[in-house]
């Protein structure tokens, strides 16, 4: 569409404002409220405007162009009506700062200079956060920030604007310090604001350069934007609105949880056991050193666990090293302590292990299932996403899960399942589906196999019988699964976390979700598909690289087709052609004297291996422990080698998150102290072990830089043939993007399966709920997960010092009725005993927990972990351990 | 049953069942003892005469009224009470034109039968016998104006509704007469609120709405009750709910109390209380009709708009056309109040002028009485009472500067009365009642009373500076309200600011 501004010419794209034809044109024109991500607010009434043939002086943000539409933004009364407007704004503030930002630059371009209006009293300043705070002697009152809060952005709620007239200011429900509130610290808000009324306790330095990467933490892949200065320091996070996964949304980690990069725990430089102590060493005499040991361990006796956090260059290396160095498959990553049960069913079924869909998926699908995941927590961003489905779209909304998570609020049916019984429970919603016609008959006939054998297990699941065994109603069964089965607009997305794998039968729960997709045909469609969220920034990318014990890159599964693929394009050298040990394996074979040496990089085991006391017994007898990471952790604090790594804002690469895009990470500054890349180290590591040994492959480990190392691996991995750097400067690319001409894949299996032409239905009978019950001893379920501001074991959030601010310590959550029964008081500190360890911590009341149920975050604050006390029993399937269910005790101190 | 065998069958009921003594209690007459007398009558008649209590008749002056054909003085010894027949009572009755508020005051509020007996429910008959696209042309014919204070064509809001394609359509129906010296719809719906159920049903039946939802002002608690008994009346008695009348015509009004302050009178506004959401207007566009109620298309119509329908079915476009102003048929409902003999209601034509109609209807002796008159609320301003002369009601600026009748409350103000005092509560009442979304209101309104200070006396006051930020307030903010926020000082710049102080 063609509109004139002051005379000139616009194409501007239909159902654009006026406001966006000013800022086409290129016309300067103040916009303090509006946002150019969000939708127009109206409240500055700064963007005025004058419109041939319109009354008055209409607001170009919410004024619809139409053909032809003659725009003035200037003229005598105009002006004269914005600039006293913006005197009276001007009125508002009256903080000691001198910069107001974007406010101060709009007086400034309106030539408005001093105060025309004595400043008007404000309120207190909100300064409960301990990250940042609400200034209202700064705030213009435009809204901005309680728009991100709520429907621009988040979706949270925290903020709004409370009062009237002049008494109007920004504030929480009841009016509470925005600590006391349900504010999760994103920082959205701050973001927003355009007069630095929320800002940073500590005020950014002078900014000199803007990186654009992605974000370090969960799986969610947030486009991030560090703010550098010039002296090699990130002192600001932003968000970035162009990245197609997060579109302009942070969590309070990504957007405050950047500052362990310049920690002063930082590893700076090589350490190697000298004497029984870990000491200082050159480079060259660590790797020298470790070039001399490791062979002695080639082949069986070597094992290696690669990093989830690191990027997928990364990983390619470590398990190329692994393989054609030492010989050997035992490679594995952290996904067996947290998605393998998905990954092996998916495989079994599907024959693939990736998320199905999009988070566009849940944004448009007419039903959302969430079972065992607490997205708010542990997947801010895209909880955000979800709850814009039901707020905005109207999505039907299904919790399931023992706690009364903080998605509930948004839920219209909470099921509570007894801990270990999500099979029953899925069982019946099955049985359900079946028994009322609410199945895919079509997809189940074409698409599918195994219906028959699968239906014969469901039979007996009526809702009466599941009832009995996961205490959910019936009624609840039977409304949940014809929600799910028959959404009222588009599809059902399956959502799931660790409430669903981390049990002994976390494999036959993961078969039960894909068994409730395939009965309805909610697969290979917009709107319908099935997730796993995952939990590390790379898992994703750290498996499709090929950390794997049976698999090369691209999950490819070993087999003399591909060993011999993957032998010729590595110079013709021979391989190991037999599975390796995943990472539970692995222990119990240190136990058996199998493993003898280990290399480990950017993971802390003796952190997040179930009964740590154990863990550490058998670490401790590894007759070598290289450990690669950021920090000196518990399971480096044990090794004969410490290699410092640079950390995400180091180096550059690639990370692949939970919807399978592929996404870059750049170098934002110099590496800190003398750490090097993971690629680098364990190719100039490769290089002097080829030179010591003669082995001749120090050419397969010489890359200029990490462009030629995704070459490599793309070359060899169909899913991803596609993706070149080049492309990926113009933004993230979901795989499978087999040529250079495919755009991505936003979903899967529309057409067929990885394995064929059918999915597999695999049925699965209730077992035992868990390993280990509650006893007269051990009275309690101790289920563990994690809490928004910390990430995991802790090891990086509790070295940021806004994240750790906001959770110092242990909270062992628990109902206020065990509170009673056990003569623990809130707030009180006591000890937590399991048959295996001990932990200590401070009692929470909470009305999210049911009676006979505690939970514990398993990150470890002040040497305290809930790790000690779990039970390192194993999903058969995927040797998962039970991380979700122990017995234990409470004693007071 | 058909649906006219059904109104036959009600309305035979009915009339074979009225109460012989209907004693008029109303929000204002309650102040004056009206409910009393009802109980002490309800009390103390011998079983043999049925007593009900009616909406007041809108005399204010007069009350506490009965209506009644036998001598019941005997039963409320001591307390003053007129008689609906006293000749001023009539006269001041008498002179009006009463459509909206035509049997106010002699039917029953409690119960159906009086409504019934005088035709009432007979307009929704005919409605859903017929076609809805008839009624809408029937009203687009009539012209009929909403009476909110926009006085926009009813048709044309309707139609902008009905051809937004929705599987949902609402009306919602506007009772929060929010601003000072209004109190029209409460007497409205005290007195014939069956009147308005009829009303908002046959605009229901015509738009093909899908609900209705009744809007009540927090603080009207009669209207409330009546309106709340009404509705359950209808329900019982099949004119409301599944199958209305036989017709297979099914909707219901879901009745809410509003959440508290001018604003919820803007409409936009008032969606977004209803959605539970902070009560300030919404951007426009898209409007209501396009996008409103939970994003549905939208009908808001005033409760005084609403109950011109019922008339207009009956008696047909053309009678409604020959009443008032060609460009705005029908009659307006103005709350007269302030320093006249006779406050009250009432119902005249449109165009009628408005210094005839304050020396009739306020009871004065001359217009000269009065130095001004406080017309239209907080969104209007104040004219010298000599100006009235000349002025006419009706819609938009009745001076063509800054004087709009809007909901029709006029305020008579004496010769002794501070007119700048007037207009400063005026312009506080809008700083105190802006939502406190949009700058130039929320900020400008407080400003204005800082430069209307009068610290250094009222000489001393910058009409010019006031007069430059008014203008902006009125130019830049965001809803209706803020952008009429400045007329009060307007209206006294332009008509007082030689004259005043005197």
């Amino acid at each position: 569409m063609e509109v004139f501004i002051n005379g000139k010419e616009v194409q501007v794209p239909e159902h654009s404002s006026v406001l966006d034809a000013i800022n086409i044109s290129g016309t300067a024109i103040s916009q303090l409220c509006k946002d150019p991500d969000m939708k127009p607010i109206g409240a500055c009434r700064t963007c005025l405007v004058e419109i041939e043939g319109v009354r008055g002086y209409p607001a170009s943000c919410s004024t619809p162009i139409s053909q032809g539409m003659k725009i003035l933004t200037n003229g005598n009364k105009l002006d004269l009506i914005r600039k006293s407007v913006l005197e009276l704004t001007a009125g508002m503030v009256h903080s000691d700062k001198d910069d107001y930002k974007e406010l101060s630059r709009v007086m400034e371009s309106n030539s408005i200079s001093g105060q025309v209006w004595k400043s008007r009293s404000r309120e207190e300043t909100d300064a409960s956060n301990p990250i940042f705070n609400i200034a209202m002697d700064s705030c213009i009152l435009c809204g901005r920030c309680a728009q991100a809060c709520q429907t621009g952005h988040q979706f949270i709620g925290a903020i709004d604007v409370l009062g009237t007239s002049s008494q109007a200011r920004i504030g929480t429900f009841m009016d509470k310090p925005l600590l006391e509130s349900i504010c999760t610290t994103c920082g959205q808000c701050l973001s927003v604001c355009p007069t630095g009324a929320i800002s940073t306790k500590v005020e950014p330095a002078v900014i000199e350069r803007t990186v654009i990467t992605t974000c370090p933490y969960c799986g969610v892949g947030c486009g991030i934007k560090a703010q550098v200065t010039s002296d090699d320091a990130i002192v600001e996070m932003l968000d970035d609105p162009e990245n197609d996964s997060s579109l302009g949304m942070l969590c309070v980690k990504g957007r405050f949880g950047y500052t362990f990069v310049h920690h002063e725990d930082r590893l700076t430089e090589p350490l190697v056991r000298r004497n029984g102590s870990l000491q200082r060493a050159t480079w060259d005499e660590a790797l020298d050193f470790i070039a001399d040991k490791l062979l002695a361990y080639e082949g069986d006796s070597f094992a290696t666990l690669c990093s989830a956090k690191a990027t997928n260059e990364d990983g390619y290396i470590q398990q190329k090293f692994s393989r054609l160095v030492m010989q050997s498959n035992h490679i594995d990553h952290c996904t067996r302590l947290c998605h393998s049960p998905s990954v092996e069913a998916m495989l079994a079924s599907l024959g693939s292990g990736a998320t199905s869909n999009s988070y566009i998926d849940y944004e448009e699908a007419g039903c959302l299932v969430i079972i065992g995941s607490d997205a708010n927590s542990n997947h801010p961003v895209a909880a955000s996403r979800m709850r814009r489905a039901v707020v905005e779209h109207g999505a039907k909304l299904i919790v399931i899960n023992p706690r009364r998570i903080d998605m509930c609020d948004y839920a219209d049916i909470w099921l509570r399942p007894r801990p270990g019984t999500d099979v029953a429970l899925l069982n019946g919603m099955a049985h359900v589906i079946l028994e009322n016609g609410l199945a895919d008959e079509n997809f189940i006939k074409n698409r599918t196999e195994g219906f028959d054998d699968w239906s014969d297990i469901v039979t007996k699941y009526t809702p009466e019988y599941v009832e009995s065994i996961t205490g959910v109603s019936e009624a609840d069964i039977i409304e949940a699964a014809r929600m799910y089965a028959a959404p009222p607009f588009s599809g059902s997305c399956l959502i799931w976390g660790m409430g669903i794998t981390q049990h002994t039968m976390g494999t036959a729960n993961a078969h039960g979700l894909l068994n409730l997709a395939f009965a309805t045909g909610q697969l290979g469609k917009s709107g319908s598909g099935i997730s796993p969220l995952r939990g590390q920034n790379n898992v994703q990318g750290c498996g499709d690289a090929g950390c794997l014990p049976n698999a090369f890159p691209g999950y490819q599964t070993i087999n003399a087709d591909s060993v011999e693929k993957f032998s010729t394009a590595w110079g013709g050298n021979p391989l190991p052609d037999k599975a390796g040990l995943v990472v539970t394996d692995m222990v119990r074979e240190i136990d058996n004297g199998r493993i003898k040496a280990m290399y480990i990089t950017g993971e802390n085991p003796l952190l997040s291996e179930p009964d740590l006391n154990h863990a550490e017994e058998s670490f401790g007898k590894l007759e070598l422990l290289i450990v690669q990471d950021i920090f000196l952790h518990e399971t480096a604090q044990i090794a004969d080698v410490v290699l410092p790594a640079c950390s995400f804002a180091e180096k550059d690469g690639t990370f692949t998150n939970s919807e399978r895009r592929v996404q870059r990470v750049r170098e934002a500054i110099k590496p800190v102290g003398s750490s090097r890349p993971d690629w680098e180290i364990i190719c100039d590591l490769a290089q002097r072990i080829s030179i010591k040994k003669g082995l001749g492959l120090g050419d397969h480990f010489e890359y200029k830089d990490v462009s030629e190392i995704w070459d490599e691996m793309s070359s060899l991995t169909p899913m991803i043939a596609g993706i070149t750097y080049d492309r990926l400067e113009g933004g993230g690319i979901q795989w499978p993007c087999p040529d250079l001409d495919h755009p991505g894949t936003r979903f899967l299996y529309e057409y067929d399966f990885p394995r064929g032409s059918r999915a597999k239905f695999v049925g699965f009978d209730q077992g035992p709920a868990s390993d280990e019950l509650p006893t007269d001893r051990f009275p309690l379920i101790l289920n563990t997960g994690r809490i928004l501001y910390h990430w995991h074991g802790g090891t990086i959030t509790k070295r940021a010092e806004g994240l750790l601010a906001r959770a110092p310590e242990l909270l062992i959550s628990i109902s206020p009725e065990d509170g009673e029964k056990y003569q623990v008081n809130d707030e009180e500190w006591i000890t937590v005993k399991s048959r295996r360890g001990t932990m200590e911590g401070r009692v929470s009341y909470s009305d999210k927990m049911r009676s006979g149920e505690i939970f514990v975050p398993f990150v470890k604050l002040q040497e305290h972990a809930a790790n000690f006390l779990t039970n390192a029993a194993l999903d058969p399937d995927s040797k998962i351990p039970e991380y979700k269910i122990c017995a234990v005790r409470l004693e007071k101190n | 049953m058909n649906t006219l065998d059904f109104i036959t069958s009600v309305a035979n009921r009915a009339v074979n069942n009225p109460a012989e003594v209907l004693v008029q209690v109303g929000q204002c007459s309650m102040a004056v003892g009206s409910q009393e007398i009802y109980r002490s009558l309800e009390e103390k008649l011998p079983a043999s005469i049925a007593v009900d209590y009616s909406g007041c008749d809108g005399a204010c002056f007069a009350g506490p009224k009965i209506h009644s054909e036998k001598d019941v003085s005997e039963y409320i010894e001591g307390i003053r009470v007129t008689s609906t027949g006293d000749s001023n009572v009539r006269n001041y009755i008498d002179s009006q034109t009463r459509i909206v508020l035509e049997h106010a005051g002699n039917i029953s509020a409690s119960d159906i039968y009086g409504y019934i007996a005088n035709k009432g429910f007979s307009a929704l008959a005919k409605v859903l016998l017929q076609p809805p696209e008839q009624t809408v042309d029937m009203v687009e014919e009539s012209g009929l104006r909403g009476r909110g204070g926009a006085y926009f064509p009813v048709s044309i809001k309707w139609r902008s509704a009905m051809s937004t394609a929705s599987k949902e359509r609402h009306i919602v129906i506007n009772a929060e007469e929010g601003e000072p010296g209004v109190f029209k719809d409460r007497h409205v719906m005290e007195s014939v609120p069956f009147r308005l159920i009829e009303g908002a049903l046959i605009a229901a039946y015509a738009t093909k709405a899908t609900s209705i939802r009744l809007y009540v002002n927090a603080e009207a608690h009669l209207s409330y009750q009546r309106m709340l008994n009404a509705l359950e009346i209808c329900r019982s008695k099949g004119f409301l709910g599944p199958n209305i009348m036989g017709s297979g015509f099914t909707i219901d009004i879901e009745i809410l109390k509003g959440a508290g302050g001018y604003v919820c009178g803007e409409e936009s506004t008032l969606l977004n209380t209803i959605e539970g959401k902070r009560r300030e207007p919404r951007l426009r566009p898209p409007f209501p009709t396009e996008s409103g109620l939970n994003q549905q298309p939208t009908i808001i119509n005033n409760v005084e708009t609403l109950c011109n329908l019922p008339w207009i079915v009956l008696n047909g476009a053309d009678e409604f056309k020959k009443i008032g102003d060609p460009d705005t048929p029908g009659t307006k409902i103005l709350s007269i109040s302030g320093s006249v003999n006779t406050p009250g209601v009432a119902e005249l034509p449109m165009g009628s002028n408005l210094a005839e109609l304050m020396v009739k209807f306020g009871g004065i002796s001359s217009i000269n009485t009065l130095s001004a008159i406080a017309v239209g609320g907080p969104s209007s301003g104040v004219i010298p009472s000599s100006e009235s002369l000349n002025l006419s009601i009706g819609p938009g600026f009745l001076d063509g500067k800054s004087v709009m009748l809007g909901a029709g409350g006029v305020i008579g103000l004496s010769q002794d009365t501070n007119v700048l005092e007037v207009v400063r509560k005026l312009s506080e009442y809008n700083a105190r009642e802006s939502c406190g979304k949009c700058t130039p209101c929320r900020e400008g309104t407080t400003r204005l009373l800082e430069l209307m200070a009068n610290d250094s006396g009222d000489d001393a006051i910058d009409w010019n500076g006031i007069g430059q930020l008014a203008e902006v307030i009125n130019a830049a903010s965001l809803c209706g309200l803020g952008q009429a926020a400045g007329n009060p000082v307007l209206s006294y710049g332009s008509y007082f600011q030689e004259v005043s102080p005197g």
